[in-house]
């Protein structure tokens, strides 16, 4: 059975890299999301049916397996993307290398122009997916967003309880 | 493990995350052997150690968890929010992190990229063409 979700997952990755990843579909944070999502909830699903159909040699324990597999390729496999696409500090590395190579100054204000148009990416992604909204030029927390923020706030609280970070 | 050691919060937690995990295994071999529920425990303690890590990393570094966070206290003037965050300052903030941890080092008439940046750089170009960042 490990053996048969781990060729699962192979095949899922292989698709991506072979086909999957020219298409523009999953070139967004959305489209990536769900091309995992959705192969998650296909495991889950067949995870569940194997365990009713097998409950001594699958079980509950053969379900754990299956999503604890699944959630440690797809969260390792998004986080990397998300990574390559728009860390800034990334940006800021790359622009150095791109400066010594040409023998010039880096570009700061490019790269603060960078900066800035993340800002206001951010801003619509927040608004886009339900957090904050705007009006007359100000921004606030929406219901959801307030849950978020709490939650947020709370981890924050938990995981460096003295310091105050900023970026 | 929330004493202030000098260690970065990711570093901290590997300290007894690892040592945790390495504990696990043995006790869920020696118990179960290779088997499915032995597996099963050591895979559901890998990604829920991956996940821990991801939400703390994100409420720490992430400019939308602190804007968010920010938030809590009232609504602002959108052009305020954007100044928590100056660019320039931003820029500056990110690149002296990239100096304390390697990456990056003064070089006489600016800076240069060290060899570990370099790898990074490396990694993450490759990585950009290989997801099809660049394209974008």
């Amino acid at each position: 059975m490990l053996l048969a979700i781990v060729a699962y997952l192979a095949a899922h990755f292989a698709a991506y890299v072979l086909v999957l990843r020219h298409r523009a579909g999953l070139r967004s944070e959305k489209g990536i999301f769900l091309y995992h999502f959705a192969s998650a909830v296909f495991a889950g699903l067949a995870g569940v049916a194997f365990a009713v159909l097998e409950p001594d040699r699958f079980g509950l324990s053969g379900l754990v397996l299956v999503l604890s597999l699944h959630g440690i390729y797809s969260l390792s496999f998004l986080e990397l993307w998300s990574l390559a696409q728009g860390g800034f500090s990334l940006s800021i590395l790359a622009g150095v290398a791109q400066a010594e190579a040409s023998g010039k100054e880096p570009d700061f204000s490019g790269l603060a122009a960078i900066w800035q148009a993340k800002q206001v990416d951010r801003v619509a992604a927040l608004e886009k997916l339900g957090l904050v909204s705007g009006t007359d030029g100000r921004i606030a927390l929406t219901a959801r967003g307030g849950r978020v923020a709490f939650l947020l706030h709370a981890l924050r609280r938990w995981v460096e309880p003295s310091g105050s970070r900023k970026g | 493990m929330r004493v202030p050691l000098r260690l970065d919060s990711v570093r901290r937690f590997l300290l007894i995350g690892v040592p945790l995990g390495v504990a696990l295994v043995a006790v869920s071999l020696a118990w179960f052997g290779p088997t499915i529920p032995g597996i099963a425990g050591i895979l559901l303690y890998a990604l829920l150690c991956e996940l821990y890590i991801f939400f703390f990393t994100l409420v720490l570094s992430s400019v939308s968890a602190t804007m968010l966070i920010m938030l809590r206290r009232g609504p602002v003037q959108a052009s305020s929010l954007a100044s928590v965050y100056e660019p320039p300052e931003m820029v500056k903030l990110r690149l002296d992190r990239l100096l304390k941890t390697g990456f990056v080092e003064r070089s006489t008439g600016g800076f240069s990229v060290t060899k570990k940046g370099e790898r990074l750089h490396r990694i993450f170009s490759g990585l950009r063409k290989f997801f099809g960042h660049e394209s974008r």
